[in-house]
C-alpha cells in the first residue's frame, strides 16, 4: 500500500475515533478507553477493526462484547469493570496473550490519573514472567522439534517435516521477543527478524524459500536443540523454584502449580531431566482410589 | 367451651386419647394422657413403653401434621412407618427428643448446635474492636463508604493508595504466599517498604519476618471517585478474606489529623466492616487455613507405619505405601539400600531387633547427613541417583509433606488419596490455630478484651457473667444489648438444666447422649413454643442424683409455658414429680403390652399389678449387700492421669471384685475409664491402632488376659444380623439342620442354611429380608412383604427340611424362652439361651433384626455373650458404661446378679454409674469430682460404698449415706 493511501486511511481512522471518544465521555460510568491491536501499532488497511478496550465502574455488565459502528468501521468493544481489569492485568502473566494484547496498545482517554502509571506498570514484564513464558514457548518447542524428528527417521516424509520446521518459525520469534521484555504479538516475526535476523533466516526465511534435503533438515533440528538448550538458564527457574525443597513433586503436582497440564508440561519436564538439570523418579500410586494394583507416576526432583 | 356461630357446642380436648394400639407387642391398648400435663410412662424393658410413646403417639402426630405440609417438604424428612393403631385423638404438632448421640461431625460444637453461636457471631461482628498489627492501637470498625467518604474530604488530585497486609501462610515458604496472591490478581508488594514486584522476585530469607503489604488500588481523587472508591474497597475485602483490616495511604503531604479516629496514627491501618461470617469457622473464608475449621489436624503416629515389626524390612514389616520391597528399581529402593550400607543394618533383620538409632532415622531421616546412593545389587537397571549424595528425611517427615500437599490441594494424584491418613495418622490440636479453628487475624478482634476464641473456651456461668458485665460504645449499645439479652437467656437456660461445666466450644462427639438430649430440651424452651407436644426418653440418664432434679424443674417448665410433655422415664424421682404416671406390663415381649395400672402417684402405689408401685412403696427393693467382697492384692495402676481435665490423677484400681466409679457429669469418669484405661490397656493387649489419653503409665496390664468393653453401641448394623448370629448359636442351630436326613439327601451344607450366603436356601428375590423395600418420593418407605417367600425369609425347599417338626423359619421365629425350651436337649444351646433368659431377654426372638434391639438390649445381649463363655481359668476385665440406660428396677436386680456372676467366674468388673442402687451394690467405689469440668478431674473418696458415705466432700457419698 503506497503512503498516501496509508495516511489517509489513518486520518480516516483517527476520526472515527475521535468521534466515538466524544460520544462516550460524559458518561460518567467510563473510566478508560484503551485502543489495541493494528489500528494501535501497526499498518492499517481497509479491512482492519478498531479493538477497544473499555474500563467501566465497578457494576454489572450485561455483554462484555459490542461490536459497533462508527464511520462504517467496526468497532469491536470489550468492556470490563474496573476492578477486574486491575487484578486480571495484574494477574496476567507478562507475555501472555492478554497481558500482550494491553501491552501493545495504548490510552486513549481516561478520567483516572492513576491509570497510566498502572499501564505502564502492566507493560513492563518482570524476569519471574519472562522465565515463566519462555518456559511454556520451551515445551511448545520441544514437542514440534520432536514431530520434526518422528517425520525425518521414523516416517521419512521430508516434505511434512520441514512443514513442522516452518511452526517452529513463530514460537522461536516469540521466544527472542520474550526474552528481550518485548509483549508478542501477530507480527513476532516481523519483530524477530529485525532483533536477531540470523536466528530468523535459519529457521524462517531458509525453510520457507526451498526445500530442504534430508542432512539439510538434520542439521537445522540439532540447531534448534542448540537453541533451546541455550535457553535452559531462563526457563528451568520457575521449576527449580517450586522444586526447591529438594521434595518429589509429581508431574500433576508441577503441572498444576505452573496453571498448565500434565500432557503438556511432561515435555519440558523430560527436556529438564534428560539435560541433568533435575531428576526423574517414580512413585508407586493407585489409579483409582479402590484399586489395588499400583502404578508408577512420574516426578522429579531437585538436587542442588 | 367454645361457640361456634349457629352451631353446637364443642368442648376442647383435655386428652389424647389413644385407641386400639397394636405395635409390636401392645394388645390393643386404650389410654388416655391428659394434655399440659408432665406424663411418665414406665415399665420393665420390653414392655412396650417406646411402642407406646414414640412409635404410635409421636409416629401418629409427625404423620399427620406432615400430611399438611406440602408434598417437596415431606420429602425432605424422613418418616416413620404408619403405627399399628385405630385411632389417636388430641395431638399436637410433636417434637421428640430422643438419647442420640450428637452427630460424628467434627464441625458441629455446642456453639453451633445451640445456635448460640449466631449471636456470638452477630456480637462481634457488631461490636468488636480490632488493633493495629504493628501496635496494636484499638480500631473501630469502618465501613467501605465510610472510608471513601473520609478519603473524599483530602483535597482533589491527591494521591491515594490502599493497601493490606500481607501473611505468609503458616507452614509453607514465601513463594507459595506469592503465588496465591498473584493468583488472585495482586503483584505489586511492598516489602519492609521497598517495593517488591511478583514478576520479578528477589530472595527472602524464610526465617525472617518481614512487613509485607500488598499494593491494591491507586487513586488520584476527582470530584467524582467517591463511587468507585467504595467499590474498590468492597472488591478488595472480598477478595482478601484473609483480613478485614485496609491501608489508606496518602502518597505526598497530608495532615496528621486526618488519621485521628480513623486509623492507626502511627501506620494507617483501619478496620473493615465486619460480617459474622468472619467469625464462623465453618465458612472457609474464615477457618484457619490448616485445619479448615475443624480445629484438629493430623500427624503422623510413627508406631502406625510399621505394620509387622517381626518381618524385615524386605519382607514387609513397613505399610507398603511406606516402603515396598517389590519395586525394585524404585528411588526408595536404591535409598534404602543405601541407607543400611552407610548405616550398617541389613534388610533382612526383623524390624523390631534392628537398633533404636536405626529405627529413628528411618523415622526421622538423616537430619541434613547425605549418604552416598549406592547401586542395590538386586535392581534390574542402573539407578540415575546412583553416585550422588542425598540427604534422607525420614519416613515420618515425607508422610506429613503428602499430607500438607493434600490439605493444600495442590496434589492431584492418587497417592495421596486420604486413606493414608486413616492409616498412619492420628488427630492432633491443629498447630497453627491451636483449637480455635479461626484466622490468626479474625482472633484479634476483641469484645470486652476477649477474643472469640476465648469466650468459645469459658465455662458458660463464667461466660455469663463476663458478658453481662459488658459495656458498650453509646453508638451500638442497643444493639449490642439486644444480642447480649439474647445470648444470656440461652445461657441461663443450660445453666439450670445441669449443663454448667460445658463450654461453647465443646465438640458435639464428645458430649453424653443425655447431655445432648438435654441440651436439645433447653433450646426447645427457648422457642417458648405453646401447645406442643413433647415426647422424651429417660432424659435423666447419665445425671448424678445430685443434679436430675434440674431436668425435672425443666420439663415442668416446658409443661407450664402451655406444652404436653410425656416422659418415657425409670427414675423414682422423676415418678413421684409427675402429674400422672401410666405403666406398661406387666412383663416384657409377649408377656407385656398392657396398661398395668395409671393415675397419680398413690393409684399407681396401691395398684396391686404394678411393679413399679412396690419399688416406690418400698414393698420390693434391690437389697444392699450383706457382705462386700475383699479386695485381693492385685491392681491396675493409673499414674499421672491428665486427658480432658483430668488433674494428674494417680489411682489404684482393684482386680477381682465388682467396681463402680461415680461422680458428676463431667468430673472425668468417662476420661479416666474409656479414654485412658480401656483404650491403653487395649493397646497393650492386642497391639490396637488407636491412641490412649494422655498419661504416664499404666502398671498390670499382665494381669488380665483381656479388656471388654460392653457398650450400648448396636451388635450389628445390617438386617441379617441378629441375636442368634450374635451370640453365636445360629451356627448351631444351622448344624443341626444341615444334619437331617433330608438335608444331606439334598446336599445342603451348614452354611446354606445362613442368611448371608447367597444361593442356599434363602429366599434369593429378598435376599434373605422377608420384605421388599420400595422408596416413595414423598411418602415414607413402603415395606411390602416378599411375594415368593411371603417374609419367612427363605425359599420353600428350604424351609421344607425339619427339625423336630419346626424349620427354619419358624425357630428363628421363636422367642429365647420358646427356644428354650425347643432345645432343651441340646446342653450347648441350653445353656446359651439360659443366660439369655436370666438377662430378662427371654422375650426377644432369635431372628430379630439386631436394628430392632435397644442400647439397653443390645448390651444385655453382649453381657449373655460374655457370661456364656465357657473358658475357664481366663481373667478379664469388663467396662461397662451407664449400664442402667434403659432399665426398670426389677431388670436392675438382674443385671447385678448377672455382673456378680462375672465376678464369682474370676473376672473384674468396672462400671460407671449414676444409679444408686448399682452404686451400693459394688465392692469398690471411686468417685470423681468435686464438680464437672474444671472443677473436677480429681479423686474425691475411694473405698468400699460405707468408707465414701463418711467423705464430706462427696457428693457420691451424701446420696449413699440415705440408701445405706
Amino acid at each position: 500500500m503506497n503512503e498516501k493511501k496509508q495516511a489517509e486511511l489513518r486520518v480516516r481512522y483517527q476520526n472515527a475515533i475521535d468521534q466515538f471518544i466524544n460520544k462516550i465521555k460524559d458518561d460518567i460510568n467510563v473510566i478508560a478507553v484503551i485502543l489495541s491491536g493494528s489500528v494501535a501499532y501497526d499498518v492499517i488497511w481497509e479491512k482492519s477493526d478498531v479493538d477497544i478496550t473499555i474500563v467501566v465502574r465497578d457494576q454489572k455488565i450485561k455483554s462484555e462484547f459490542l461490536s459497533i459502528v462508527e464511520d462504517d468501521i467496526t468497532f469491536n468493544l470489550f468492556l470490563i469493570q474496573r476492578s477486574s481489569f486491575k487484578r486480571g492485568m495484574e494477574r496476567a502473566i507478562g507475555g501472555s496473550i492478554w497481558q500482550s494484547y494491553v501491552a501493545n496498545g495504548k490510552i486513549l482517554y481516561t478520567t483516572d490519573d492513576s491509570l497510566y502509571d498502572f499501564f505502564e506498570d502492566i507493560k513492563k514484564i518482570g524476569d519471574d514472567d519472562i522465565s515463566l513464558t519462555a518456559l511454556y514457548l520451551a515445551c511448545d518447542l520441544i514437542s514440534t522439534m520432536q514431530k520434526v524428528e518422528k517425520w525425518i527417521y521414523a516416517r521419512n516424509d521430508l516434505l511434512y517435516a520441514q512443514y513442522f520446521l516452518l511452526k517452529t518459525a513463530e514460537s522461536i520469534a516469540n521466544m527472542e521477543l520474550c526474552i528481550r521484555g518485548i509483549p508478542t504479538s501477530r507480527s513476532a516475526i516481523q519483530k524477530a527478524i529485525s532483533l536477531n535476523p540470523d536466528i530468523m533466516r535459519f529457521f524462517y526465511q531458509e525453510p520457507l524459500e526451498k526445500l530442504l534435503t534430508r542432512e539439510e533438515l538434520i542439521d537445522k533440528v540439532k540447531k534448534l536443540d542448540l537453541y533451546i538448550e541455550d535457553k535452559i538458564d531462563i526457563f528451568k527457574k520457575p521449576v527449580l523454584e517450586y522444586l526447591s525443597d529438594q521434595e518429589i513433586k509429581t508431574a500433576s503436582m508441577i503441572a498444576n502449580h505452573l496453571d498448565s497440564n500434565d500432557h503438556f508440561i511432561i515435555t519440558i519436564l523430560d527436556y529438564l531431566a534428560d539435560k541433568s538439570v533435575i531428576e526423574k523418579a517414580y512413585q508407586p500410586i493407585k489409579l483409582t482410589p479402590k484399586s489395588r494394583l499400583s502404578v508408577e507416576e512420574i516426578g522429579f526432583l531437585y538436587i542442588p | 367451651m367454645i361457640y361456634i356461630e349457629g352451631g353446637e357446642r364443642m368442648s376442647i380436648r383435655t386428652t389424647i386419647e389413644v385407641s386400639g394400639a397394636k405395635q409390636n407387642n401392645l394388645k390393643n391398648v386404650h389410654v388416655e394422657i391428659p394434655r399440659d400435663k408432665l406424663t411418665v410412662i414406665t415399665g420393665v424393658s420390653g414392655s412396650g413403653k417406646s411402642s407406646l410413646a414414640f412409635d404410635v403417639i409421636y409416629g401418629e402426630g409427625q404423620r399427620r401434621f406432615l400430611d399438611s405440609i406440602s408434598t417437596f417438604a415431606k420429602s425432605r424428612i424422613s418418616q416413620l412407618k404408619k403405627a399399628k393403631v385405630d385411632y389417636v385423638r388430641g395431638l399436637s404438632p410433636v417434637i421428640a427428643i430422643e438419647q442420640k448421640k450428637g452427630n460424628n461431625n467434627p464441625r458441629s460444637t455446642v456453639g453451633t448446635v445451640t445456635d448460640i453461636n449466631d449471636y456470638m457471631r452477630l456480637l462481634f461482628s457488631t461490636a468488636g474492636v480490632g488493633q493495629c498489627p504493628e501496635c496494636g492501637h484499638p480500631l473501630k470498625q469502618l465501613s467501605a463508604a465510610q472510608i471513601a467518604e473520609h478519603i473524599m474530604t483530602l483535597p482533589i488530585g491527591t494521591k491515594v493508595e490502599l493497601r493490606a497486609p500481607v501473611y505468609k501462610v503458616f507452614g509453607e515458604d514465601y513463594n507459595y504466599t506469592f503465588h496465591q496472591l498473584r493468583e488472585k490478581g495482586y503483584k505489586n508488594l511492598l516489602v519492609d517498604g521497598e517495593a517488591f514486584s511478583l514478576a520479578q522476585k528477589r530472595e527472602l530469607d524464610e526465617s525472617r519476618d518481614y512487613r509485607i503489604e500488598l499494593i491494591i488500588d491507586r487513586f488520584t481523587l476527582k470530584k467524582d471517585s467517591y463511587i468507585q472508591l467504595t467499590k474498590s474497597i468492597e472488591a478488595a475485602m472480598l477478595s482478601l478474606d484473609e483480613d478485614i483490616m485496609i491501608k489508606v495511604e496518602v502518597l505526598g503531604e497530608v495532615n496528621a489529623e486526618f488519621y485521628t479516629g480513623f486509623a492507626c496514627p502511627d501506620h494507617h491501618y483501619s478496620l473493615c466492616e465486619m460480617q459474622p461470617f468472619h467469625f464462623s469457622f465453618n465458612t472457609p473464608a474464615s477457618s484457619c487455613h490448616t485445619c479448615m475449621g475443624v480445629g484438629m489436624s493430623y500427624v503422623v503416629e510413627p508406631r502406625f507405619l510399621i505394620v509387622a515389626p517381626e518381618k524385615s524390612i524386605n519382607q514387609g514389616a513397613f505399610k507398603n505405601t511406606v516402603y515396598s520391597p517389590s519395586s525394585k528399581d524404585s528411588y526408595r529402593t536404591v535409598m534404602m539400600y543405601s541407607l543400611s550400607q552407610k548405616y550398617n543394618f541389613s534388610l533382612d533383620t526383623p524390624f523390631n531387633e534392628l537398633p533404636k538409632e536405626i529405627v529413628e532415622i528411618l523415622l526421622y531421616g538423616t537430619k541434613g547427613e547425605t549418604v552416598e546412593m549406592l547401586q542395590p545389587p538386586f535392581s534390574k537397571k542402573r539407578n540415575w541417583l546412583v553416585g550422588r549424595d542425598r540427604p534422607f528425611p525420614g519416613f515420618v517427615h515425607e508422610f506429613e509433606n503428602w499430607y500438607k500437599h493434600y490439605i493444600r490441594r495442590t496434589a492431584t494424584s492418587e497417592a495421596f488419596e486420604p486413606s493414608f491418613i486413616k492409616d498412619c495418622m492420628i488427630e492432633k490440636i491443629c498447630p497453627e490455630c491451636h483449637g480455635a479453628r479461626l484466622k490468626p487475624q479474625r482472633l484479634q478482634i476483641k469484645v470486652g478484651g476477649k477474643n472469640f476464641d476465648e469466650l468459645s473456651r469459658m465455662q458458660l456461668p463464667k461466660l455469663l457473667e463476663f458478658l453481662e458485665g459488658l459495656h458498650f460504645d453509646a453508638d451500638i449499645e442497643d444493639v449490642a444489648n439486644t444480642i447480649v439479652r439474647e445470648i444470656s437467656s440461652r445461657l441461663k437456660l443450660l445453666i439450670d438444666i445441669g449443663l454448667h461445666y460445658i463450654n461453647l466450644g465443646r465438640r458435639s462427639d464428645s458430649i453424653s447422649g443425655g447431655e445432648m438430649q438435654r441440651i436439645k430440651m433447653s433450646t426447645q424452651i427457648s422457642s417458648e413454643l405453646m401447645g406442643m407436644l413433647y415426647v422424651m426418653d429417660e432424659p435423666s440418664i447419665g445425671l448424678h442424683p445430685r443434679d436430675s432434679g434440674r431436668v425435672i424443674e425443666t420439663m415442668k417448665k416446658l409443661r407450664d409455658i402451655g406444652n404436653t410433655v410425656i416422659v418415657v422415664e425409670h427414675d423414682i424421682e422423676t415418678i413421684t414429680n409427675a402429674d400422672h404416671i401410666i405403666e406398661v406390663g406387666p412383663g416384657p415381649g409377649v408377656h407385656g403390652g398392657q396398661i398395668v395400672a395409671e393415675g397419680k402417684i398413690d393409684d399407681i402405689i396401691n395398684s396391686p399389678d404394678s411393679i413399679t408401685g412396690k419399688y416406690i412403696s418400698g414393698a420390693l427393693k434391690i437389697p444392699v449387700p450383706k457382705k462386700r467382697r475383699p479386695l485381693g492384692d492385685l491392681f491396675l495402676s493409673i499414674q499421672g492421669a491428665r486427658e480432658n481435665n483430668l488433674k494428674n490423677v494417680d489411682l489404684d484400681i482393684p482386680l477381682g471384685v465388682f467396681v463402680c466409679v461415680t461422680g458428676v457429669s463431667g468430673s472425668g469418669k468417662s476420661s479416666l475409664i474409656n479414654e485412658i484405661l480401656y483404650k491403653q490397656l487395649k493397646i497393650n493387649k492386642t497391639g490396637a491402632r488407636i491412641v490412649s489419653g494422655e498419661h504416664d503409665f499404666l502398671f498390670g496390664s499382665e494381669l488380665i488376659n483381656n479388656v471388654i468393653n460392653i457398650d450400648q453401641t448396636p451388635i450389628g448394623r445390617n438386617s441379617k444380623s441378629n441375636p442368634a448370629t450374635y451370640i453365636g448359636i445360629y451356627d448351631k442351630i444351622r448344624q443341626l439342620f444341615a444334619n437331617e436326613p433330608e438335608a444331606i439327601a439334598r446336599g445342603y451344607r451348614e452354611i446354606d442354611f445362613s442368611l448371608t450366603h447367597a444361593n442356599g436356601t434363602r429366599c434369593e428375590h429378598c435376599a434373605g429380608d422377608g420384605i421388599i423395600v420400595t422408596n416413595l418420593q414423598f411418602m415414607a418407605d413402603i415395606e411390602t412383604i416378599c411375594p415368593v417367600c411371603k417374609g419367612m425369609r427363605f425359599s420353600d425347599e428350604g424351609l421344607e427340611i425339619k427339625y423336630r417338626g419346626k424349620n427354619i423359619a419358624e425357630v428363628l421365629e421363636m422367642t429365647v424362652e420358646e427356644a428354650m425350651e425347643f432345645f432343651k436337649d441340646n446342653r450347648y444351646l441350653k445353656h446359651k439361651l439360659g443366660i439369655m433368659n436370666e438377662l430378662g431377654l427371654g422375650y426377644i426372638c432369635l431372628g430379630q433384626s439386631s436394628t430392632t434391639l435397644s442400647g439397653g438390649e443390645a448390651q444385655r445381649v453382649k453381657l449373655a455373650y460374655e457370661l456364656s463363655k465357657i473358658k475357664r481359668g481366663a481373667h478379664n476385665l469388663y467396662i461397662l458404661d451407664e449400664p442402667t440406660t434403659g432399665l426398670h428396677l426389677s431388670d436392675i436386680q438382674k443385671l447385678l446378679d448377672c455382673l456378680g456372676r462375672l465376678v464369682e467366674m474370676g473376672h473384674s468388673v468396672i462400671v460407671i454409674e449414676h444409679h444408686l442402687d448399682v452404686i451400693k451394690s459394688a465392692d469398690y467405689i471411686i468417685d470423681m469430682g468435686p464438680e464437672g469440668g474444671d472443677g473436677g478431674g480429681y479423686v474425691v473418696a475411694e473405698g468400699t460404698p460405707e468408707q465414701v458415705a463418711k467423705v464430706e466432700a462427696s457428693h457420691t457419698g451424701r446420696y449413699l449415706r440415705d440408701v445405706l
